[in-house]
């Protein structure tokens, strides 16, 4: 095997210390605000796109069997279910992340 | 004055219509097309010369490439790194369209639900097929977790349907909503700026401002839409 340059070395400890560099400072870089208001963003459009999607997945099942307007009253109320439980996904997802940090 | 919403009009630019279906070529494939072009361009260019130590030039596709890679490791597992060439298409795609729809007179197609809705679903069939191909018939255990009792399956298999479905449009409108409500902002705050007369040089500095912040959510917004499907990728490929 041909001997690495000297020059090339000394790259790769470089990045090696950068990268460990890097690592130490990511933890703290993000605030406890930002956080928390990202977190807040999403559940909000994942709470309201999950509505949404069930609005349209029983207006569909009403257009296909003409049940106008049961399919969208029950799947109005799916959705809604559907909702909560991805803000639920979501929330333990995010504890879990906190527990594991500390 | 135009409206602020006039921008996000689609208008054709090669009128083509078969068998009664529209599919005329228009200034949003015009953007599509150019995202395409610019991103492979500006990629051939910087790896035209290749060395080991990699000069100014060569070292953005390879920040790129290692920051993908990178995120698939995490999001994913090494069984994820086979999809990279998907997610980085992807990202790069996404980035080029939200930055070239900043310039003036441009147009951005990532504005649009129709446009980023389709790569949602692209991405939720990836989801679905390779699901099937790991699991098998055991990813229909997706829509009924374990540990449920069988009365309460005609209650649980709809919500967990729909909550998968909901993926993939949660994802499209934060995308399409950060694009679309930065670009009305900058357009309402730049018609201040002639209105105003001499004062109007506080709004242009505004909107200087504003420019330079939407250029950071260009790319955080792409960032993100890769960083959830590579998320929804992981969850087709691990169990719950």
């Amino acid at each position: 095997m041909k001997k690495t340059p000297e020059d090339i070395r000394q790259l790769e400890e470089k990045i090696v210390a950068l990268r460990q560099r890097k690592n130490n400072s990511e933890k703290t870089a993000e605030g406890e605000f930002e956080r928390a208001s990202k977190i807040g963003l999403r559940i909000g459009v994942e709470l309201l796109s999950a509505v949404v999607v069930g609005a349209a997945v029983g207006y569909l099942v009403d257009e296909l069997f003409s049940t106008r307007p049961w399919g969208l009253v029950v799947f109005l109320f799916f959705g809604g279910a559907a909702g909560i439980l991805n803000v639920y996904r979501l929330a333990q997802k995010e504890d879990k992340a906190k527990i594991e940090e500390q | 004055m135009s409206s602020p919403l006039e921008q996000f009009e689609i208008k054709p630019i090669i009128p083509i219509e078969v068998g009664g279906v529209d599919i005329s070529f228009t200034n949003s494939s015009l953007f599509m097309v150019l995202a395409v072009v610019v991103s492979t361009l500006v990629l051939g260019l910087c790896l035209r010369k290749r060395t080991l130590v990699p000069n100014a030039a060569q070292s953005v596709p390879e920040g790129l490439y290692e920051f993908v890679a990178n995120l698939l490791r995490e999001n994913v597992g090494v069984e994820g790194l086979r999809y990279f060439p998907f997610i980085f298409t992807m990202f790069l795609f996404l980035a080029f369209g939200n930055m070239l729809g900043l310039f003036p007179y441009a147009f951005t197609f990532t504005s649009h639900l129709t446009a980023v809705g389709s790569l949602s679903i692209i991405a939720l069939l990836l989801n679905v097929v390779v699901g099937i191909r790991r699991k098998k018939l055991g990813w229909l255990r997706t829509f009924l977790p374990r540990g449920i009792p069988w009365p309460m399956a005609p209650l649980i298999v709809p919500i967990e349907m729909i909550s998968f479905l909901s993926k993939p449009f949660s994802l499209t409108v934060r995308l399409v909503a950060n694009m679309t409500v930065g670009h009305i902002m900058l357009k309402i705050i730049a018609g201040f700026i002639v209105s105003l007369g001499v004062l109007g040089i506080v709004p242009l500095l505004f909107d200087g401002i504003i420019i330079c912040f939407e250029i950071f959510i260009s790319l955080l917004q792409a960032f993100i839409y890769t960083v959830l499907s590579c998320i929804y990728l992981g969850d087709a490929i691990h169990e719950h």
